[in-house]
């Protein structure tokens, strides 16, 4: 029949031009996107994560928009709107632009993600993020899923 | 959910959906005597920002049914999605605000599920006997206000006016799930297609906000006092407004009726002259903050509505009027150029 997500009043992330107020994301062989709740009070949205480049090879682990290991020198930069999470070369991997919406916030997501196999598995663009259903991971399990995150 | 209480906000598309919020906070009420959630339904083309306010105001939860063929309302289109809706998820009432586009969607929706629909209701209850939506309505003409219950057929349907309940605050911390339906198709056909839609000029809407209104009625056209009605909105710097028989014969435009079929005003003063009160006319003032009626029968309802009452032909009392508050106004003119 349809799509059920969890919709904010205040902020929300951009899915498939659907909104949802939380974005987790996961794979079997360590890929992980977090897209964390924005609070009223809040306006610039946090991710969590581990991303891997195109070979495979370990990019970045982020906490909260904390660069926790960083191989190959990525910086996130703030930006007027949000941020970008840049490469070395100045190229942007990933970034965020919040925009506003009727006494709320809109958040969407630009660039792309790549798997532990180099599988390009996330991407954002106007629509907001793509990536394939099989790895959301449901709000239903969310707090399970935070707690062993913590944990690691 | 079975049995939900559902707001339509048929106006996702035009940008205006205040009604939809106002009716958020009626359905929440009536949910909660049900034991059951109010949900809000919106269809359009773009929908995000209307499913966050819907939420801050108090949606339970929200189903959206969205795509390009939605992004202006087709009534058959609508409908179709509505009724679709309605037999999937089953919801025990259904309001929709009466705009234009609420009510023709109402009636075919209404029609199409074979079930009762009061039209500009005034307010909503439920029996606790029963658990039957008691809808107070206007019937008749106008002349009375019906109590309609809607006892064999379901989903019991309503619509009401914008203005009619007040709208809950806006709950940033307000969460909801959204049910994001899948496409419908849009294979119906109109036989019609809107070309261009125009806001209306900036003074057919300045009525409904305006601080003073000047209002006629039947006895003023009928006494040929109408030009001093003219005179006194001026000398205030008042809004017009009148009765349907003014329309009728042509002295002011659709757009300046008030009342149950036309506009609702809530000035802080209103004037209104030579109206006798009917109740069609009266449910349109009643959000006035204050109402000085003139008319020359001491028996019209319209005394029974005002806050001051001024028995007397309108042809005597306006001129006077007028003077009075010219002379006042070139006093305060005087005293302001002397400083």
């Amino acid at each position: 029949m349809g799509e059920l997500k969890m919709v904010s009043a205040y902020h929300n992330y951009l899915v498939r031009g659907r909104l949802q107020r939380e974005v987790i994301l996961k794979s079997l062989g360590g890929f992980l996107f977090h897209a964390h709740r924005v609070e009223p009070m809040e306006r610039v949205p946090s991710i969590s994560g581990r991303f891997f480049d195109k070979k495979g090879e370990l990019v970045l682990i982020i906490r909260k928009n904390e660069l926790v290991e960083n191989p190959q020198g990525l910086a996130l930069i703030p930006m007027r709107d949000g941020w970008s999470l840049i490469s070395s070369s100045m190229e942007a991997i990933l970034s965020c632009q919040v925009l506003d919406a009727k006494g709320g916030l809109i958040t969407i997501l630009r660039g792309a993600l790549h798997d532990e196999r180099g599988q390009e598995v996330l991407k954002g663009g106007k629509l907001g993020l793509e990536f394939p259903p099989e790895l959301e991971v449901s709000e239903l399990v969310d707090r399970e899923f935070q707690s062993r995150e913590a944990g690691r | 959910m079975k049995g939900e209480v559902w707001v339509v906000d048929e106006g996702a598309s035009f940008g205006e959906n205040r009604v939809a919020l106002e009716l958020l906070s009626k359905g929440r009420e009536l949910a909660r005597k049900l034991g059951t959630r109010c949900c809000a339904v919106v269809l359009g083309c773009d929908t995000r920002e209307e499913v966050m306010e819907l939420i801050a105001h108090g949606a339970e939860m929200v189903y959206v049914a969205q795509g390009p063929h939605l992004s202006q309302f087709r009534p058959r289109v609508y409908t179709e999605v509505v009724c679709r809706l309605v037999h999937e998820f089953q919801p025990e009432i259904i309001l929709l605000g009466a705009t234009d586009t609420g009510r023709e969607l109402a009636a075919r929706v209404a029609k199409r599920l074979e079930t009762g629909l009061s039209a500009d209701c005034l307010d909503l209850e439920i029996d606790e006997e029963t658990g039957n939506l008691v809808q107070l309505a206007p019937a008749f003409g106008g002349r009375l206000l019906a109590e309609v219950i809607c006892p064999e057929r379901r989903p019991q349907m309503a619509t009401v006016r914008p203005g009619t309940f007040p709208q809950l605050p806006y709950d940033p911390e307000a969460t909801a799930p959204v049910l994001y339906l899948d496409a419908v198709d849009a294979e119906l056909e109109e036989g019609w297609e809107i070309v261009a839609m125009e806001v209306a000029p900036e003074e057919d809407r300045e009525l409904e906000s305006a601080s003073v209104v000047v209002s006629a009625g039947a006895g003023v056209a009928e006494g040929g006092a109408f030009h001093l009605v003219v005179e006194l909105a001026r000398a205030l710097g008042a809004q017009l407004g009148g009765t349907r028989p003014l329309v009728q014969r042509g002295l002011l435009p659709q757009e300046r009726m008030i009342g149950q079929t036309g506009r609702a005003v809530r000035p802080k003063v209103l004037i209104t002259v030579g109206t006798s009160g009917a109740l069609q006319y009266a449910t349109g003032i009643r959000g006035s903050e204050f109402i000085i009626a003139i008319d020359k029968n001491p028996t019209a309802p319209i005394f029974d509505e005002a806050d001051l009452g001024i028995l007397g032909d309108a042809n005597d009392i306006l001129p006077r009027l007028v003077s009075a508050i010219s002379s006042v106004r070139r006093e305060n003119d005087l005293e302001a150029a002397h400083g």
